[in-house]
């Protein structure tokens, strides 16, 4: 076909969006938008006739849109179109995984119905995060209606939130643009926008006038808005595709990935459902011959643990069979841990009994190090290392003692907490069991639980959702047996503790107790519901459930890669690459991402090298950095005798939670440090959070960071001190579980206003 | 000096008309009347008020527990509901001001779920800055050498729901009354600077940012 006679060529020359759909019924290419044209006029004009369009519902992780009102036909077009599925399958790889919708936005003009005084402020805060996977309205949105209104509504913008905010060039040139779109969309309402333009009097308008202004141009869109819009607006998107395409064009034809910048992009999914053919075809152009469209990426193969074979995977790709074994290696060691750590977990909660100490500390939830993270009466810090054998505590530190930071993938870290990763790891099987558990130790103990057991399967939906889609299902009877359970236990006892006495005044006595919760007896009963069918679900499903784990990750990571090569042509770099590896790179192999490659059958790019400069004994070296930043221990005083010394205890108070977090955050600088090969700079530690707290060192920021840095480094040469509270040592002297239970540890007393009664707080509130 | 009312709308200064839905006779502590007591602390006088409960006496006046109970389960009618019928017990001018402030705070926080809550969000902030006007006591530090006010949220809320709408005029009034307070300067003199940026688009100045 002549470059000439192209119908792309011809629309080339064309300034405005009327001349184009003109040429597009005069060439017959009209019918090619039909349905999109219908879906998209039936969506702007409800919205500007104030209809609420677009519906939001609020997810825990992810919020889900709807579109309101569409008939069978136009219903039809949007799942077509635009379910990213289908635009897959045009070879469209560019969306994002997530898309923050301003439904508000489409919805303004029914705000401004409902409630016109403070519908800006409403619309502006009607957003959700959706899955574009999940929701063909979400890609229609994200692609074809959101910039509509973006562009079109900017005049409330510079009128309401923003006004006097914006210099006279930003001001001029956002006008600009709205005459722009005004003018394409063929709409006269020109003497509605007058008073709200620059210089257009706004300032001598009182608040009731400025809304009127905003009501009459509203009213102006909603009149004048017709049929024929929808294929102005598509008209006026498609031009500077159509610009864009000959300007990069050699004889016609031009490499997709040399045209779609990410607005484009978004032209591409909406009008053309993301079809590259199809818009060539509709310029009348042939494919560049080096065009590859990617329809389907590969399915994405594992080699590892006898899942593929490479030679049957039928792929270019050679992974040396030493790697094949490494990575085999790698996965076998840590399903082996996690099983030895199951074992234990499952003996020591089928054994604990009423009146001993809880379990909540067995399994580690904090990522960090916590310097007065130790014990209460409900918690219990690091007590997996008072509960479990040395040696499995030797080992989970040895397997997730490493890891990868996205940033740097070619250098290997210390993990700050490995007993944490250990059980993000384990994933949610562990969360579920092990708050099953605790849930039914602190309902009949006490003080109070989170949730009783008829709450159960609600506070646990998302991990309970998990292992069924893990084919791991827990068994619903485990409830209905719990509930039942829960109303043959005792009556509820009250708890009381005494909480200070002070004498304030010769023979006038204040004694302050609280009341801490209640009790209730029958704990044994639960504890044989829930170990049955603990034993039941591990004996049909861990297995399982363990496999399921690390290959659900790794394909995960691997459809990624392969989705990246389908968009880019290319592969992703490993600095690319990284944010999608870092969870299954982490959890198997010890940060090494040259081993989830080869576990992919990707030949890796990068060798990634192990870093150590982070002490053995973490929370030893924390508590030294503490030391020499002036820490000391500090315990809050019941009862303040006058306000200066009330004051006085908050200023202590506040200086030594600064300085436990600064101490605290010093592994994290070791850990930067190793990813760097350098000391961090200020700017890559964090300048804000330290500079909130860097006068508890020194009033001059600059400073306070090189007496930290110093600090920090300092406490990394000296030997650990040698406390007997240590991790470590704790572990060497393991008095045995029975005892622990027994609450025959040598556990200090509760100490009211630490960190660990935070932590303690927030499981009891955390609901 | 410990002053009380018998509600919200006897304090003088307060323009306030009863929620005529509300028939306050039928409501605890409705009547009460405290007795006062004194006693010397760190050498000063000082002076409190303890109103009759079943069972003995509390320092809480009856609208102090409408202002303090818990109410995060409360729907928003439940909470207006508590605000008006508080707003007719008696209390001291603190009360009434955390009563206030308490629901207004949140209903605000609920605005995205229940938008027709913002016209009662408006209406309790003016209620609460009469009241600030009116008794500056009942939002000071009372044990502070100096005069020192708490922090009033009504004050920002205010602010903010004129200000996102454009409302600048509006939003910079509530900004001065704050200022007596010896709050929200910063938000102030932004908006002083964001009307004479629009003023000077009309006028032809160029002092825009």
């Amino acid at each position: 076909m002549s470059g000439i006679e192209s119908f792309g060529r011809q629309a080339r020359a064309l300034s405005d969006p009327d001349s184009l759909v003109e040429l597009e019924t005069k060439e017959g290419l009209s019918e090619l938008f039909a349905d999109v044209d219908a879906l998209l006029a039936e969506v702007v004009i409800k919205a500007l006739h104030r209809e609420a369009v677009i519906q939001v519902q609020r997810g825990r992780h992810a919020d889900s849109v709807s579109i309101d009102g569409l008939d069978v036909r136009l219903q039809t077009v949007l799942d077509h179109v635009f379910a990213l599925a289908n635009q897959h399958s045009r070879g469209a790889w560019f969306h994002p995984e997530k898309a923050t919708c301003k439904a508000g936005l489409v919805n303004l003009p029914n705000k401004f119905a409902k409630y016109p005084r403070f519908a800006t402020g409403l619309a502006w805060e009607e957003r959700a995060r959706v899955l574009l996977v999940e929701s063909p309205a979400a890609v229609f949105l994200w692609a074809a209606v959101e910039p509509l209104f973006e562009q079109l509504f900017v005049p409330f913008e510079l009128r309401g939130r923003i006004v006097g905010m914006k210099s006279r060039e930003d001001q001029i040139a956002a006008w600009a643009s709205v005459d722009e779109i005004v003018s394409a969309l063929g709409f006269d309402v020109e003497n509605e926008l007058k008073v709200m333009r620059y210089g257009g009097g706004w300032s001598q308008l009182l608040a009731a006038e400025q809304l009127d202004a905003k009501k009459c141009l509203l009213a102006a869109l909603a009149a004048r808005a017709d049929g024929r819009l929808a294929a102005r607006y598509r008209a006026y998107r498609l031009l500077p595709l159509i610009d864009r395409y000959y300007s990069k064009a050699k004889d016609g034809r031009a490499l997709r990935k040399h045209i779609l910048s990410r607005p484009l992009e978004r032209t591409l999914a909406a009008f053309f459902g993301g079809d590259w053919l199809r818009l060539l075809r509709y310029l009348g152009e042939a494919p560049h011959p080096g065009e590859e469209t990617v329809t389907a990426i590969p399915e994405a193969k594992l080699f590892v643990s006898g899942t593929r074979n490479p030679d049957e995977a039928g792929t270019d790709i050679r992974v040396p069979a030493e790697k094949n074994e490494r990575v085999l290696l790698a996965i076998d060691e840590r399903v082996s841990v996690l099983k030895s750590f199951w074992r234990h977990f499952e003996e020591i909660h089928s054994r604990q009994a009423a009146g001993t100490r809880p379990l909540w500390g067995l399994v580690e939830e904090s990522g960090s190090v916590r310097i007065g993270s130790e014990e209460t009466h409900s918690y219990s810090a690091q007590l997996y290392r008072k509960l479990l054998p040395a040696e499995v505590i030797a080992e989970v530190e040895r397997l997730w003692g490493s890891i990868m930071l996205r940033r740097w993938p070619d250098r290997i870290v210390s993990e700050i907490s490995p007993h944490a990763l250990m059980a993000e790891t384990f994933g949610p099987a562990l969360q579920f069991w092990q708050g099953t558990a605790l849930t039914a130790w602190f309902v009949c103990e006490g003080p109070m639980s989170r949730t009783d057991m008829a709450g159960l399967p609600s506070y646990y939906q998302d991990a309970i959702g998990e292992l069924e889609r893990l084919g791991s299902r827990i068994d619903p009877a485990l409830f209905m047996e719990l509930r039942d359970a829960e109303q043959r236990l005792g009556p509820a006892e009250p708890l009381r503790e005494d909480v200070s006495s002070v004498e304030v005044a010769h023979g006038i006595k204040f004694e302050i107790s609280i009341s801490t919760g209640s009790r209730r007896s029958g704990f044994d009963h639960l504890r044989d519901i829930i170990t049955r069918h603990r034993r039941s679900w591990a004996d049909e499903y861990l297995d399982s459930y363990l496999r399921a784990r690390w290959e659900t990750e790794l394909w995960e990571a691997a459809r990624r890669h392969a989705e990246a090569i389908a968009e880019r042509g290319t592969p992703p770099t490993p600095k690319q690459f990284a944010r999608h590896a870092v969870a299954a790179t982490n959890h198997w192999f010890g940060g090494d991402l040259s081993s989830f490659y080869a576990a992919i059958g990707v030949e890796s790019t990068v060798r990634p090298a192990r870093v150590k400069l982070l002490p053995a004994d973490p929370l030893n070296f924390v508590k030294q950095v503490f030391e020499s930043l002036g820490g000391r221990p500090w315990e809050r005083w019941s009862v303040a005798s006058d306000r200066e010394e009330g004051l006085a205890q908050a200023a202590e108070r506040d200086k030594h939670s600064k300085l436990e977090w600064l101490a605290e955050e010093s592994v994290r600088f070791i850990q930067l440090e190793e990813a760097l090969g350098r000391k961090p700079e200020l700017n890559e530690f964090g300048p804000s959070g330290f500079g909130y707290r860097s006068a508890a060192i020194s009033p001059d920021l600059q400073e306070a960071w090189t007496t930290y840095s110093t600090a920090v480094e300092a406490a990394r040469q000296l030997p650990p001190i040698d406390s007997g509270e240590g991790p470590l040592s704790e572990a060497m002297a393991d008095p045995g579980p029975l005892a622990i239970l027994k609450g025959e540890s040598d556990a200090k007393a509760d100490r009211t206003g630490s960190s660990d009664e935070r932590h303690w707080l927030r499981r009891l509130f955390d609901r | 000096m410990v002053d009380w009312f018998r509600r919200f709308g006897e304090i003088p200064g307060v323009a306030y008309a009863k929620e005529p839905r509300i028939d306050p006779r039928r409501l605890h502590g409705y009547g009460a009347v405290p007795e006062v007591h004194v006693y010397d602390l760190e050498g000063k006088r000082r002076k409190t008020l303890l109103w009759p409960e079943k069972g003995g006496e509390t320092s809480a006046s009856p609208a102090h527990a409408r202002a303090f109970g818990d109410s995060t389960d409360l729907t928003i009618a439940e909470l207006v509901k508590n605000v008006y019928e508080g707003l007719e017990l008696p209390g001291e001018p603190s009360d009434y001001h955390f009563l206030l402030q308490g629901c207004a705070s949140e209903l605000w926080k609920r605005r995205r779920e229940e938008p027709d809550a913002l016209n009662e969000v408006e209406e309790l902030c003016k209620l609460d800055i009469q009241l600030v006007q009116s008794r500056p006591e009942a939002v000071t530090d009372q044990y502070s050498e100096e005069p020192t006010f708490y922090s009033i949220l009504t004050f920002r809320i205010l602010i903010d729901l004129y200000e996102r709408e454009g409302f600048l005029a509006e939003a910079l009034e509530v900004a001065e009354l704050a200022a007596h307070c010896g709050q929200g300067d910063k938000e102030r003199l932004d908006l002083q600077e964001r009307i004479a940026a629009v003023a000077s688009e009309d006028n032809g100045s160029s002092t825009s940012r």
